[in-house]
């Protein structure tokens, strides 16, 4: 009932509200979902924040033997590990490590997998079959083997972790954005882009990717969590990036020989990893929502 | 229809599409002419090849089709050889093309305006500005109410009629010289599809604009165009005048057409239709292509298929015996 009401107040002429602002709205009423986001916005506030607050090199890095394996304290919020280092410190600034690897590795392997799906999708015949028996060639090798076997011939690293999860996501991505495509294709305003004599990569930019964002965006908010969790695991066996960098698979790594006796090694490195992964799960379920006309609730 | 005046003259046109390892061929020797500044209208049932001939005039044949013989002179020029790049300097400038679905032709996510816009700037060399005017300036004359207003709408904020006169819009922005308009108003209901129809022919005496007007409904030919072509199965059956249409049709498919348009009468009366639905074109009957449904069809008729003859002047028919049948 309170839907029409809303609905009358309107003019019939008047120009009805965008449709960021009805996704918003209904994005806003997934609790959940707004939790999620809430937690991620102190996530990233606080991986931009913590270095004006703490010093990496004294904080972070500095050793304290006096300062040994002590629970959470005051002083220690989560503890301090087999160097005497605050473990807060090390998981805020971790922080940024995951974001990084989490969001840019999604948006290097999204741009890529965008341009070879829908140049694949758009164009088919004997491109897309090329394009698509490449990416089915590099998906029968698992993704953390490929990145594993990336990062052994390129030495672990920050940047060669990054190459390698990149690489082994975008198969994935390719094989996504092209199936999202191929159902905008064949709709008539492409065709009628067509008529107009609008260029190709004008169709592609332009017709095709911002009608197709939807389902590719979501997709790629859940792929987020994936490509985090996927770093940690890499450094986590030490193929990533290694101690003393403050990364939270590597912290885990370390803590985990001691974990019976300091359980805080290991529960706040791994709480981190699972809040961080959580949030961007859900928020990519309330955008599935919000995004879905049908399901869009009122 | 003499050759010199003709903007655009198709010439034996075929095309096949291939799909798989099996072909089928959707249009087979199609020609006709389009006079500077007349509209020729293209009437047959779904599925008889009339959509397919419009897109390969604009190039924009589905995938795996092809023209397999015949030329396409636009103007002079024969485009069926055009490359890409050369039929996107015509496409939406020279020749432009208004779709039957005005609720699926619009880019869901760009504003009307851009995108009528986008035309313009593919085309002319104006500025942005001057863009946004012409546009305000093209949406008055379609008759958008509010001009400056709508410019900045999505399509799923407009009614259908609206969004076909923003079609039309984008179709006539760059003032081509032909303008294809393939089933215009078959998704809008009745007194929209008055309104549209008025502005196509208010349009097109303003302009001089030549329209090739494809439909099934022969109450948009009786309105709105000079010359029309009853095609069936991917070949012109009749071609003649409007008057002469619906004053003498002679071909039995196209008297079936008329037959089947409700009168209003005094009397009850059953409408009468044409026995069957078309073939597959992937089974063309041998002979006759319509003598599988043609109530006179003599042995000849499947045995071999008639030459589209000129039985009075301006008017040919594709059959052996054409007018006879008078008591349909």
């Amino acid at each position: 009932m309170r839907f029409f009401q809303k609905k009358k107040k309107a003019p019939i002429t008047d120009i009805p509200q965008g449709q960021a602002r009805q996704i918003w709205d209904s994005f806003r009423k997934n609790k959940l979902a707004m939790a999620a986001l809430i937690v991620l916005v102190i996530i990233v506030a606080s991986a931009i924040c913590c270095g004006f607050v703490f010093d990496y090199e004294i904080d972070a890095l500095q050793m304290d033997a006096s300062n040994r394996l002590s629970g959470p304290s005051l002083s220690h919020w989560f503890g301090t590990d087999n160097f005497g280092r605050d473990l807060f410190v090390r998981v805020l600034f971790g922080t940024r490590y995951s974001l990084l690897f989490g969001i840019g590795c999604t948006a290097l392997s999204l741009l890529i997998g965008c341009l070879f799906g829908a140049v694949a999708a758009y164009y088919g015949g004997i491109m897309d079959s090329v394009i698509m028996r490449i990416v089915d060639a590099v998906m029968c090798i698992p993704s953390i083997l490929l990145a594993l076997t990336i990062v052994a011939v390129a030495g672990a690293g920050i940047r060669s972790l990054i190459i390698a999860i990149t690489i082994s996501n975008i198969p994935g991505f390719t094989r996504m954005v092209r199936s999202v495509i191929l159902s905008v294709v064949s709709q008539d305003y492409i065709e009628a882009a067509r008529s107009c004599g609008t260029r190709d990569r004008t169709i592609i930019l332009r017709h095709l990717l911002p009608n197709a964002l939807g389902p590719i965006l979501v997709n790629s908010m859940m792929q987020i969590a994936g490509m985090i969790m996927t770093a940690a695991g890499l450094s986590y066996i030490g193929m990533g990036v290694s101690s003393p960098t403050p990364e939270w698979g590597s912290m885990l790594s370390e803590g985990v020989e001691m974990m019976r006796l300091y359980p805080h090694l290991v529960i706040f490195p791994g709480m981190a990893i699972l809040v961080t992964a959580l949030s961007f799960n859900l928020i990519g379920d309330g955008l599935t929502d919000a995004l879905d006309p049908h399901r869009r609730t009122q | 229809m003499e050759e010199k005046n003709a903007l655009l003259s198709v010439k034996g046109l075929s095309v096949s599409i291939t799909s798989g390892n099996h072909s089928v061929v959707p249009v087979c020797d199609v020609t006709f002419d389009i006079p500077h500044g007349k509209v020729l209208g293209l009437v047959g049932e779904s599925g008889c090849g009339k959509s397919i001939t419009a897109r390969s005039v604009m190039g924009l044949l589905p995938r795996g089709g092809k023209i397999t013989s015949g030329c396409i002179l636009f103007d002079g020029e024969e485009i069926s050889s055009f490359t890409e790049r050369q039929m996107q300097q015509i496409n939406g400038n020279r020749i432009s093309m208004i779709f039957q679905e005005p609720m699926s032709s619009l880019n869901p996510v760009v504003k009307v305006g851009k995108q009528v816009a986008e035309v313009l700037r593919l085309h002319t060399s104006l500025s942005r500005k001057e863009c946004k005017a012409a546009v305000i300036d093209i949406f008055t004359q379609v008759g958008i109410p509010e001009p400056e207003k709508r410019y900045s709408a999505y399509p799923y904020q407009l009614s259908g009629g609206l969004r076909q006169r923003v079609m039309i819009a984008m179709a006539m922005v760059c003032n081509p010289e032909l303008l294809i308009a393939d089933e215009p108003t078959t998704a809008l209901d009745v007194t929209t599809e008055a309104q549209i129809l008025r502005l196509m022919g208010n349009l097109q005496r303003e302009y001089g604009t030549s329209i090739l007007m494809i439909t099934h409904n022969l109450g948009v030919v009786a309105k709105i165009c000079d010359h029309v072509n009853v095609m069936y199965l991917g070949q012109i059956v009749e071609s003649c005048s409007t008057g002469a249409l619906f004053a003498k049709p002679m071909h039995p498919y196209t008297r079936g057409l008329i037959a089947s348009v409700p009168q209003i009468r005094e009397e009850k009366q059953i409408v009468a239709g044409i026995q069957g639905t078309v073939p597959a074109l992937e089974d063309i009957p041998s002979g006759c292509r319509f003598s599988t449904r043609c109530a006179y069809a003599t042995e000849r008729c499947r045995r071999e298929c008639p030459e589209l003859l000129e039985r009075e002047a301006g008017h040919s028919v594709r059959c052996f015996f054409p007018g006879e049948g008078d008591a349909l």
